[in-house]
């Protein structure tokens, strides 16, 4: 029998090699990555929801913002695991399908469900980037549990792997811009991203000191 | 079994901080939002008041409302006063919300932070420190980047409308002085530059024991005065948490303003922050034989006529 969502979840923050083998070999293990997926995106921008509430959104396109922070999280990491796909064969992994190599990696998302935090005052930020080293580690772990890799070649892939996605969207950059202008008109209903110290360095951080 | 519940008790009570943490932002994003009403005061007309000197004192983390002090820091005040004749102190401001509005005025809860301080009244420090912790969080706001600058210019606006129906007037000679004592120095610090450009006065902070990042407000201040107990524990929490307060960041506003001589510290000989022992501890005696309540008062007024 298949261990349950939060089963999957918790083998993956631990970093089980186990739990990573049997969402590879799992019949629901797409579906079960692309909801880590969705749910980690939504809960990452609801930690940034302060843009939103400075934005002064509808209670609607507050909701709508947060799907398509799933949507967006969803796309970006296919094309991390795309390029890790990729480029696997070329640090001697057996290439592996598509499909299980979205299955692991998607989950390894799973750390990204705590983005919610990052709401919380002063430490936020510094959390959000906690959770990515821990969703990096994640996905080492589960590079090397789908394409054979040893930890230190899976991790070498993965960070591989992120820098050539970095290198995509500096490349396709202005079709990025393009995209994360149209998500942010569509789910907020505003132009620009209004920043707190946009709204609010007029007001006083430029004062001459008295 | 008693590990069991222990543990149980740990959890609920870790689960409790992060509910009491995730929820702190959201009264200063309401309120930006226009979610509790208006977020731009109206400020009352300056009129013909004549120029006084004003020193405005925000609580430490201890306080539960503007129109309610905790009795050691309302008879510090006491003392402070008569040292000051020409100066008038205004002690009602509260400043850990955005709005100035007091935990036990007009909010959801405020029947849960009323049960909270008749229990503190009533020796109970174990729960009504869900006070503290919950004001705590507020600093966190307040020293924010994302959240600081709307939380300061809430706080700001609440500062002015208190100090000019005090009779307060932005054109006289004198800066307005804060005085900040523990978190509240933190809150004076960041509502500075918003302090400035409303009112176009001086600002001059006086921190008493401040627990303080390093706020770019203090770029805008004419100086702060820090005053640091000898035995001030939670002082320094401020300059281990705080990055920028840490000597490698050698172009952080703190360490530009200690430069310039913008910051300046003051040692309290023999303090620490809370009684016993503290600032503002009246059981406490210095080795020259006063209170520290009367050492505290004599140093602040001293720095406040010198300006």
């Amino acid at each position: 029998m298949d261990p349950s969502f939060g089963e999957f979840v918790g083998g993956a923050l631990r970093l089980d090699r186990a739990t990573f083998d049997l969402v590879e070999h799992s019949p629901f293990g797409l579906r079960l990555a692309l909801t880590v997926l969705l749910l980690a995106g939504a809960s990452e921008t609801l930690g940034q929801a302060v843009v939103l509430v400075l934005n002064r959104v509808s209670k609607l396109r507050f909701a709508l913002a947060l799907g398509l922070g799933g949507l967006e999280l969803a796309v970006e990491a296919l094309v991390w695991i795309a390029t890790v796909w990729l480029l696997a064969g070329l640090f001697g992994g057996y290439r592996a399908s598509f499909a299980p190599a979205v299955r692991v990696l998607g989950l390894a998302y799973a750390p990204l469900l705590f983005g919610v935090l990052v709401f919380l005052p002063y430490i936020g930020p510094v959390l959000a980037r906690l959770l990515r080293v821990w969703v990096l580690l994640a996905a080492v772990t589960g590079t090397s549990v789908v394409f054979g890799l040893v930890p230190v070649v899976a991790a070498v892939a993965a960070v591989t792997g992120f820098l050539a996605r970095w290198l995509l969207l500096l490349l396709f950059g202005q079709l990025g811009n393009i995209a994360n202008r149209w998500l942010w008109r569509t789910s907020t209903g505003h132009t620009v991203p209004l920043r707190s110290t946009d709204a609010l360095l007029p007001l006083g951080r430029n004062e001459p000191r008295g | 079994m008693i590990l069991d519940l222990v543990t149980t008790l740990v959890v609920v009570g870790a689960l409790g901080v992060l509910l009491i943490g995730l929820l702190a932002p959201i009264e200063s994003l309401g309120w930006w939002a226009g979610w509790s009403g208006e977020s731009h005061l109206p400020l009352p007309e300056v009129g013909v008041a004549r120029p006084i000197h004003l020193l405005v004192y925000l609580s430490g983390i201890g306080s539960i409302s503007g129109d309610e002090l905790l009795a050691e820091e309302a008879r510090f005040l006491d003392h402070l006063q008569p040292l000051l004749p020409d100066v008038v102190i205004v002690r009602d401001v509260f400043p850990y919300s955005v709005s100035g509005v007091g935990l036990t005025s007009a909010r959801a809860f405020a029947r849960f932070w009323q049960l909270l301080d008749r229990m503190r009244l009533h020796g109970d420090q174990l729960l009504s420190s869900l006070i503290n912790l919950r004001n705590a969080f507020q600093v966190a706001v307040a020293a924010d980047p994302r959240y600081g600058p709307i939380f300061s210019y809430g706080v700001a606006q609440v500062i002015v409308l208190k100090a000019i129906k005090a009779g307060y007037r932005p054109d006289g000679p004198r800066p307005l002085v804060l005085l900040g004592y523990s978190g509240g120095a933190q809150v004076a610090v960041g509502a500075a530059p918003f302090l400035r450009h409303l009112l176009g006065a001086r600002v001059h902070v006086i921190s008493l024991g401040g627990v303080l990042d390093s706020n770019p407000g203090l770029r805008v201040l004419s100086r702060m005065d820090h005053l640091v107990g000898e035995h001030d524990l939670m002082e320094r929490i401020g300059r281990i948490v705080y990055p920028g307060r840490w000597p490698i960041a050698r172009e952080s506003a703190w360490n530009v303003a200690r430069r310039e001589g913008v910051v300046r510290v003051q040692p309290m000989l023999g303090m620490s922050h809370n009684t016993p022992g503290g600032y503002m501890d009246p059981g406490a005696r210095t080795t020259s034989g006063e209170v520290n309540p009367e050492v505290t008062a004599r140093v602040i007024a001293s720095i406040v006529q010198s300006i």
